[in-house]
């Protein structure tokens, strides 16, 4: 296995000094200079003094064998041997000619053409940053001619095995050459303790000590990709080219290009391209100016449009509908800020019953046993009847309730613009307890074990206990807490107007990490899995792993993400500002589709029975078919 | 843990007295804490180049007993003296800024909450130790694990090949990655587990893609996880894990009677199998 071990930095060293200028080798190799070092060899330039006449210069490669048992070495110098023997006999214009081959002491040597040029990654690293298209997918079309002539060799394949900017050469005349055919390799010895890096370079398969023409297309696909990207694959975790897409890095690359790239490097060979041939013949329609590939000679790269999306029904309200839609029995609640809550049937949207209260609804509704339960912005929490919508109990607050109840132990536990948290008796809206906080709390309480975790605009997350209402933590947060906590994995999970989402621990208040958003992060958190799903007043949907708050990725949308996601099987939904409901892929955040409606959308989606309810400024509330 | 028993509000009415709504709160695990530390040359190397550091305070108060633990393990790579550098001051650098960062102000503060995430502490005690190895060790490199306990919690940040392990239930769960080709090999489907365990003792196991000191940026991989009454936690270099198999570092985990007994047992069958590499492992477990 290829690796670059630190402690072999002054193995190189004493590589490179091991002939000195002037010295003869082999009575006839006299050194001119050294070339390079790398590894466990060395590159000097020399010149060959059989032609006293004129000056002959070649390459003269030594390799350092590494100390092993003598029987091992004789095996590895038949190897050396056999495999120079059969370099030597390849006539091709990007492969180097071998002129001789010999040992002498503790070395191996390699005598070669003397290529005049530029390695690639010396290029790389002299130019700065990635590399013009143009010349990348020349180089490549040849690159692809050499492979091709390797790997139609009889009787067996020649496999390159080693392909990287450092062993591709640019001669003088702006043609590649293949240098380091991986004959240095037979006499690495085995190496021994903790080192760092991987060869970055080549494919999975590899590793197993597999090596086909497939694993040379994946290496020439990861060779382009540091190319054009200027991104080094040996600093970075092996095979995870899919996580840098080529275009983020350089948007001048074409998405032809970054197609064909990310196909030769496709983690399963068989999905690559079959050969190198067919590699060529995917860039040649590429090799003109950048970005403009003849549509008539490449095939269309297929990208997906969002396929219409049509709504199974609409309900016109009489408002704006910010309220979020819950489901029970069939039954489809969700309020309008025409202070009414509906009742609606879910499979077909038909009128059941509104009840009318004093201001527009924003809360939640929740259902529980036959009530339904509902703040407004009168001021006041209402239990109905879920059957007829009948008034059974009344519980005013000092402020508007915008908080949605959560049920627990058969309390309803919500916040209040007046600024406290309210514990009132599910059954008959008797209080229970109700805790201070220093500003409205329109966040909605989260209940984990005896304990409950609501935000309030005064900046804090509070942990109340229970029974009583009292304080067990409270964590201030940099800005208003209107996003109702997350509890996951034993953290409260939750958005602040401060940009930042918080994660903390529920037993101390600690916090354990926080992603930090553009703009105000309204939205409530939505888990699945090992991920968290947020949307923020910057447009964006944020998917995060739930265990260190690092982004997976994220979706941007055209409007600020107040609604709070709501993920389902392989698919989160969340709407938009922007007046979209959006369905994405959840593991990848690709769009599956989008629904417009004619306004914005704070509402947040509720995904039921394979259909996804939502409401709309436009006054509409929406069933569409949810995704698979 | 910051508990702060007061009312948070007035109470409006004396409160009718509910049936209990939940059950008593369980008993804190990891009230007392008992860990131990053992760090061998092994049997083949002329140095010790891992390093190690373990620290634990108990601090009761009115509010209860709280817990707080740090525990490093780093393995250094580079060569002559050069690894051996590399983990010490790592291990000293991250301790020095997560005592200072995280410890000192909880026990100056009147909330006793940190200021910023432990994560970012974390994170940041890394980045001192990146650098700090960059400037003064810059042929050296070390992978580095940190695990801070808080409580019911661990917080781990991790770079390279030293293992947490969990024991929970008469398992034996890995609860960081190795960065190494091989793992990734293993996370990618190319071999399966069984493959995996048995190329634990496989040379390519060596090669990382991670590592404290290396190129920069440093990524580090950070978690946290609760912990449940009974728990243990093991945290290793792969001079254990690379020689012991995973059956036989549980089964000696589960005779030991304390951790300093665990430590010692598992040193031992490290270097009854031939100690090829350096040993160094942290034993973390509640009182009985």
């Amino acid at each position: 296995m290829e690796t670059r071990d630190v402690s072999a930095r002054t193995a190189e060293q004493s590589a490179g000094t091991h002939l000195q200028p002037g010295q003869v080798l082999h009575e006839r190799y006299q050194i001119l200079r050294v070339l390079g070092t790398g590894g466990m060899s060395a590159v000097y330039e020399a010149r060959d003094l059989n032609f006293p006449n004129v000056v002959r210069r070649c390459a003269v490669k030594e390799i350092a064998i590494a100390p092993t048992k003598p029987l091992v070495l004789a095996q590895q110098r038949e190897l050396f041997e056999r495999e120079a023997n059969l370099l030597a006999s390849l006539s091709h214009p990007a492969i180097p000619k071998i002129y001789d081959f010999f040992n002498e002491e503790e070395y191996s040597y390699l005598v070669l053409e003397l290529i005049h040029g530029e390695d690639l990654e010396t290029l790389l690293r002299r130019h700065g940053g990635p590399l013009p298209q143009a010349a990348v997918v020349r180089w490549a079309v040849e690159i692809c001619e050499v492979l091709h002539f390797l790997h139609t060799r009889q009787p067996e394949p020649i496999v390159f095995r080693d392909m990287k900017p450092s062993n591709v050469m640019l001669n003088e005349y702006g043609h590649i050459v293949l240098i380091d055919f991986g004959i240095a390799k037979i006499f690495r010895g085995e190496e021994r303790g903790t080192m760092i890096g991987t060869e970055g370079y080549s494919p999975p398969e590899q590793y197993r000590g597999i090596a086909t023409p497939q694993s040379d297309i994946y290496s020439l696909g990861a060779t382009l990709h540091h190319l054009l990207s200027g991104c080094d694959p040996t600093k970075e975790a092996p095979f995870t080219f899919h996580q840098r897409p080529l275009r983020q890095y350089n948007p001048t690359v074409s998405p032809e290009l970054e197609a064909v790239i990310m196909r030769a490097l496709a983690y399963e060979a068989s999905e690559r391209f079959a050969t190198a041939e067919e590699m060529r013949r995917a860039l040649l329609p590429l090799a003109g100016r950048a970005g403009q590939p003849d549509p008539a000679v490449f095939p269309t790269v297929h990208i997906s449009s969002e396929p219409a999306v049509q709504p199974l029904w609409t309900f016109r309200c009489e408002d704006e509908v910010r309220s979020s839609p819950r489901v029970a029995g069939g039954v489809l609640y969700i309020g309008c800020y025409d202070h009414n809550l509906y009742a609606l049937r879910a499979d077909s949207g038909q009128f059941l019953w509104k009840f009318p209260t004093e201001g527009g609804i924003a809360a939640t509704p929740v259902p529980w046993e036959d009530l339904v339960i509902i703040g407004s912005e009168d001021g006041a929490l209402y239990a109905v009847l879920a059957s007829t919508g009948r008034q059974v109990w009344r519980f005013p607050t000092q402020g508007r309730v915008r908080s949605s109840a959560r049920i627990a132990y058969n309390h309803a536990f919500f916040g209040s613009d007046d600024a406290y948290v309210y514990a009132v008796q599910a059954r008959g809206g008797r209080l229970l307890w109700k805790a201070a906080t220093s500003g409205p709390v329109r966040s909605s309480p989260a209940v984990a074990d005896e304990m409950l975790v609501v935000g309030s605009e005064d900046g804090y997350v509070y942990a109340l206990q229970l029974q009583r209402g009292t304080l067990i933590w409270r964590y201030f947060c940099g800005g208003g807490v209107i996003s109702s906590p997350l509890i996951w994995e034993g953290m409260a999970i939750v958005g602040s107007t401060d940009r930042y989402l918080y994660a903390l621990d529920i037993h101390s208040g600690w916090p354990v990490w926080r992603f930090r958003a553009e703009k105000p992060i309204i939205s409530s958190p939505a888990g699945m899995g090992d991920t968290i799903y947020v949307g923020s007043a910057d447009g964006n949907l944020y998917a995060l792993e739930s265990a260190s708050g690092r982004l997976r990725w994220k979706f941007s949308t055209g409007g600020q993400v107040n609604s709070s996601p709501a993920v389902a099987g392989d698919a989160v939904y969340v709407g938009s500002s922007d007046g979209c409901v959006y369905c994405l892929d959840a593991r990848t955040g690709k769009l599956r589709w989008k629904f417009e409606t004619q306004g914005p959308v704070v509402s947040s989606p509720l995904v039921h029975e394979g259909a996804v309810f939502i409401g709309s400024l436009d006054h509409h509330v929406y069933a569409l078919p949810a995704a698979g | 843990m910051g508990k702060k028993r007061r009312t948070a509000g007035e109470e409006q009415e004396p409160p009718p007295v509910p049936a209990p709504m939940v059950a008593a709160r369980n008993d804190i695990p990891y009230a007392h804490v008992l860990f131990s530390m053992a760090s061998h040359i092994g049997m083949v190397r002329e140095e010790n180049e891992d390093s190690a550091f373990a620290w634990l305070q108990h601090l009761s108060t009115h509010e209860g007993l709280q817990t707080l633990g740090l525990f490093m393990v780093a393995d250094g790579m580079g060569g002559h003296l050069n690894g051996e550098a590399a983990s010490r001051l790592a291990v000293q650098t991250a301790g020095e800024s997560l005592l200072r960062h995280v410890v000192l102000p909880l026990l100056g503060s009147e909330t006793m909450a940190p200021a910023v995430p432990i994560q970012e502490a974390i994170a940041e005690a890394f980045q001192a130790a990146h650098q700090r190895l960059q400037e003064e060790v810059p042929e050296g490199a070390t992978t580095l694990t940190i695990v801070l306990l808080v409580g019911k919690r661990i917080y781990v940040g991790h770079a390279g090949d030293c293992r947490l392990y969990l024991l929970r239930g008469g398992e034996l769960r890995q609860l960081t990655r190795d960065h190494s080709l091989l793992h990734r090999l293993f996370e990618l489907g190319q071999i399966d587990e069984a493959e995996l365990e048995a190329l634990d003792q496989d040379v390519r196991r060596n090669a990382l893609y991670r590592a404290v000191g290396q190129s920069s940026p440093l990524e580090i991989d950070l978690a946290s996880h609760s912990l449940l009454a009974g728990d243990g936690l093991v945290l290793c270099s792969d001079g254990l894990w690379g020689t012991v198999r995973r059956a036989d570092i549980l089964s000696i985990l589960q005779q030991a009677a304390t951790p300093a007994d665990a430590c010692q047992a598992l040193v031992e069958a490290a270097n009854a199998r031939g100690g090829p590499d350096n040993i160094t492992v942290i034993v973390v477990h509640p009182a009985g």
